[in-house]
């Protein structure tokens, strides 16, 4: 099968203005035949209506909305404290509403808003918060979808009022929420919603000031995560709170006191054959990869026959097959019976995988809703409240090239060794560089910045001159810009001001009077102060700083790596704005990136570093994430096309 | 030669103590500098009441509580105040030699009985080898048993893989519930313990004299020491070993006819453990090293 066209034709299309981008917003991208999308390809405009769906229905393991859920479960071993699994409800069956008794008065979202079925076009709850815009609540024709818990369960989790404040923030501000077995319910909100916060609490790291946490109707006290583990609650923590000096067999021992390594690594060995997460015990957390890692979370939370399991922001590093087999897992829980609350700013992941979703902004909840019955960006309104533009990448002039990388090899000093690299940036593009973590872009970034200078000055040229053996100054005058991934440490450092680190960039070349502040009017960078610590700073504000100074040296070649990595989405909004408005004036931009959105939305082409070896560019409109995702795996190309 | 292994043992005992307790505060994640002052306090300590009560053993007590004491203000301000460990260490060094000092003024030239060996000399077999086995103090046995003991517990324990959980990533220890300062200042006092015994040694056994500043470095040896070991509490035993058989050189090198000034042999102790660590950093060894050591900690709560 012919996959793809040679390279070649990527100005033309350009220039005939076929880079018209399909819409990162879906209508219904549910259910996609594998002949549509191979119609897809061949034609100009491949159709790409929601590529992390579309790539998985490929595997199958999307349902139609309406179709029954797999009852084939193999029931797991007893666990005492879990009620009767819930019943699964035949498709078309009428869901009923049956008023739910609760414990306990609920704030915003009762039990019956959270679990209503939604063909019954759920009022919206209206923010308390002010809200900007009115949020529009749209009945949908979809046919009722089987909700998987029977409504009138008691909840087996259920907050009321609860709050948390650290020094005058109010991170959390009297939430409410109700959860019942099996319910896979999503956390929504933009970052410093208080989502973590909030789910720290449910777990025992943190205290909340007011409000009551209550399990199975009763209210409980959660002093320590060790209590929260023995209530049969586990937590998939987004920066994973493994350990990397200990093999995963010892990772797993920390938290289960009472059972012996043996036992510990035969289990982990039996939970790896019954749920598709294998994984040799003995092995160090140093030698594994971020999916790798998670899968030893996630044994850690089985072992311990959760009831609840909370994932936070559990996505953010895997690979769409890796994320894909996380759902699969998932799912499976859920079938048994076990609660998931899963944090997320995905929305296309909350759309795939949960049945019921609260939405956070400042701490409050502002809407509880049911993912499925909307739209990414219907989502992503209520999330911060008014609508947000995403924004694409214009067809663009794409000129000679600015960037040109040739043969590039590093070898290893720890990390991973380049092994011949090639790729051109030319004038107005931007070349989009994926792969999951550690497959080596931090090393590809320090070749290209000169924090690595090379043996052969020709390996790198910006407009022809060879800059390879340049230094980081040399090379910001041969007019590149660089913004690293680590934005306390490696952009900018914590304890020196906006001024300062505006200069730490801008002292090779031609200073700027008065650029940092410049730079924050410009780009809307938020802080407190005149001339504040750049660790005052929110992430989100610090990046879009970051970008900002180097965008104001006007590059003419810019380097990136993780431009939105934890950035929330109006802050990543304006960061790919900036990056596409300093295309659009002839800079050549490379955005080494885990996000596969982040690409499909701002760049023109796209390669796949892989263990230091980096794929043939393609054209992203001419790219399926599924394509990408075998690329980061590691599939050769022929693989490929047999796998398409 | 049976002299020097004799040397050689007393010597290396000292080491060991404080080494191996150094080991146990670094693996939780605390660096505690202050090895010199603790063990000085806990050999001026040891010596005041080992003369006053007569007993040697109550001496030794005193010792490790002096050496207790002295962790638990490091403890207090490094962990308690999260202030920065290197500068606390060192002020705890410094602290310890200026008190010590003043608390010794009146004990300087006085003398007491020196621990005895376990086995009385008559008792001892003829064979040269073992005698040198069997015919040691008490605190020479202590100490080879307490570096196992603690290599057991850090490698064999649930308890001892919690601990080195929290010296690889407090954060995460925090968040899966491990009691993370509670557990640093568990091994911070344990390493107060275990120096403050080093000093007891030094002052009831190596020397029976108060001196001021007697250790002569010997807290600094024991630091590199443990990096030397690579945090391994078997490769301490030997490093302490090794690393007194070197500072016994200035003494020997002269009877053997060597015609080095003996200022350089003075030297030789921390010129090989400045070598050591070279060739260690060079050699990659500080993987191993606990990831958190001397990185503070605040939880949230």
């Amino acid at each position: 099968m012919e996959i793809e066209k040679p390279h070649s034709d990527v100005s033309i299309s350009y220039s005939l203005g076929l880079q018209e981008r399909p819409a990162s917003r879906i209508t219904v991208p549910q259910i996609e035949s594998p002949l549509h999308r191979i119609d897809a390809r061949l034609g100009p405009i491949p159709v790409r209506p929601n590529r992390l769906l579309a790539s998985l229905t490929g595997v199958g393991r999307f349902r139609p909305a309406d179709a029954p859920r797999p009852t084939s479960i193999p029931p797991r071993q007893p666990r005492p404290p879990v009620r009767e699994a819930p019943p699964v409800i035949a498709p078309g069956a009428q869901p009923v509403v049956a008023p739910t008794p609760s414990p306990a008065p609920t704030h915003v979202s009762s039990p019956a808003a959270v679990s209503a079925p939604p063909a019954v076009a759920t009022p919206q709850p209206i923010p308390p918060a002010p809200a900007s815009e009115p949020v529009k609540a749209k009945p949908t024709p979809i046919a009722a979808p089987v909700e998987t818990t029977a409504p009138d369960s008691l909840p087996l989790l259920s907050l009321v009022g609860l709050s948390k404040s650290f020094g005058p923030v109010r991170a959390v501000d009297t939430v409410s929420l109700d959860l019942r077995p099996g319910e896979k319910h999503a956390l929504l909100g933009e970052n410093g919603a208080g989502k973590s916060t909030l789910v720290k609490m449910i777990y025992g790291v943190l205290q909340p000031d007011a409000g009551t946490i209550s399990l199975d109707g009763r209210p409980l006290r959660i002093d320590s995560p060790s209590m929260a583990r023995g209530q049969g609650i586990g937590m998939v923590f987004q920066h994973f709170s493994t350990f990397e000096a200990l093999s995963v067999a010892e990772n797993l021992a920390v938290v289960l006191p009472d059972r012996s390594l043996r036992d510990i690594r035969r289990d982990v060995r039996r939970i790896g054959d019954e749920y598709g997460l294998g994984i040799e015990p003995d092995r160090r957390l140093v030698d594994l990869s971020a999916g790798e890692r998670q899968r030893v979370e996630i044994i850690r939370c089985l072992l311990q026959n959760p009831r609840l399991l909370i994932m936070d922001e559990p996505t953010s590093v895997l690979t769409p097959q890796e994320a894909e087999a996380l759902f699969a897992v998932l799912d499976r829980l859920a079938g048994e019976g076990c609660a998931i609350l899963y944090i997320s700013h995905r929305l296309e992941d909350v759309r795939a995988l949960c049945t019921s979703a609260t939405v956070m902004r400042r701490g409050k909840v502002v809407a509880t809703c049911d993912p499925r019955e909307e739209t990414a960006a219907s989502l992503a309104e209520k999330m911060i409240g008014s609508t947000v533009e995403r924004p694409r990448k214009q067809a663009a002039y794409i000129g000679k090239p600015r960037l040109e990388v040739e043969n590039l090899r590093v070898p290893s000093k720890s990390g991973v060794a380049l092994d011949g690299i090639n790729f051109t940036a030319r004038k107005g593009e931007i070349l989009g560089i994926a792969g999951v973590a550690g497959e080596g872009q931090s090393e590809l970034f320090a070749a290209l910045s000169g924090e690595r200078t090379l043996r052969r000055r020709d390996m790198i040229r910006v407009d022809e001159r060879p800059v390879g053996q340049l230094d980081i100054t040399r090379r910001r005058r041969a007019g590149m810009a660089f913004a690293p991934e680590r934005r306390i440490g490696h952009s900018a450092i914590g304890d020196m001001r906006l001024s300062e680190n505006f200069r730490l960039t801008h002292n090779a070349v031609r200073p700027l009077r008065g650029g940092a502040k410049k730079v924050r009017e410009e780009f809307d960078v938020r802080a407190e102060g005149r001339d504040p610590f750049a660790s005052a700073l929110s992430g989100g504000n610090l990046q879009k700083f970051v970008i900002g100074r180097e965008i104001a040296r006007e590059p003419k070649v810019l380097i990136v790596e993780q431009p939105t990595w934890g950035v929330d989405a109006g802050a990543a909004a304006a960061i790919h704005e900036a990056l596409m408005a300093l295309s659009a004036k002839g800079a050549a931009i490379v955005v080494i990136s885990q996000d596969l959105d982040e690409i499909f939305a701002i760049c023109d082409r796209v390669a796949v570093l892989h263990r230091g070896t980096l794929s043939e560019p393609k054209v992203t409109g001419m790219a399926t994430a599924e394509e990408l995702g075998l690329l980061m795996g590691g599939a050769e190309p022929t693989a490929l096309a047999e796998v398409s | 030669m049976e002299a020097f292994i004799v040397s050689m043992i007393i010597a290396a005992t000292p080491l060991l103590l404080a080494a191996t307790g150094e080991v146990v505060a670094e693996r939780s994640g605390v660096l505690n500098l202050g090895l010199e002052g603790m063990m000085l306090l806990g050999a001026v300590a040891a010596f005041a009441v080992a003369l006053s009560t007569g007993s040697t053993t109550l001496g030794f007590v005193a010792g490790a509580g002096a050496g207790m004491v002295a962790a638990a203000l490091f403890a207090l301000v490094a962990l308690g105040f999260t202030a920065n460990q290197a500068a606390s260490g060192l002020a705890l060094a410094i602290f310890g030699t200026g008190v010590s000092g003043l608390i010794g003024q009146g004990y300087v030239g006085s003398a007491i009985d020196p621990l005895a060996p376990v086995l009385a000399a008559e008792s001892l077999p003829d064979n040269p080898a073992l005698r040198v086995v069997l015919g040691q103090d008490a605190m020479v046995y202590f100490a080879l048993l307490l570096a196992v003991g603690v290599w057991f517990y850090l490698t064999r324990t649930r308890s001892g893989l919690k601990l080195r959980a929290i010296g690889d990533d407090a954060e995460s220890a925090h968040a899966v519930g491990l009691k993370v300062l509670g557990s640093r200042t568990a091994a911070v006092l344990f390493g107060g313990a275990c120096a403050g015994l080093a000093g007891a040694y030094l002052s009831l056994a190596y020397t029976p004299l108060w001196g001021e500043n007697m250790t002569a470095g010997r807290g600094w040896i024991a630091l590199a020491l443990v990096v030397f070991a690579g945090w391994g509490t078997i490769r301490v035993i030997f490093g302490a070993y090794l690393f007194a058989a070197a500072s016994l050189s200035q003494f020997y090198g002269g009877a053997l006819g060597l015609s080095i000034p003996s200022q350089f042999l003075a030297m030789t102790p921390y010129l090989a453990t400045i070598l050591a660590l070279v060739v260690i950093s060079a050699a990659g060894a500080r993987r191993n090293a606990p990831a958190m050591l001397g990185l503070p900690f605040r939880p949230t709560r």
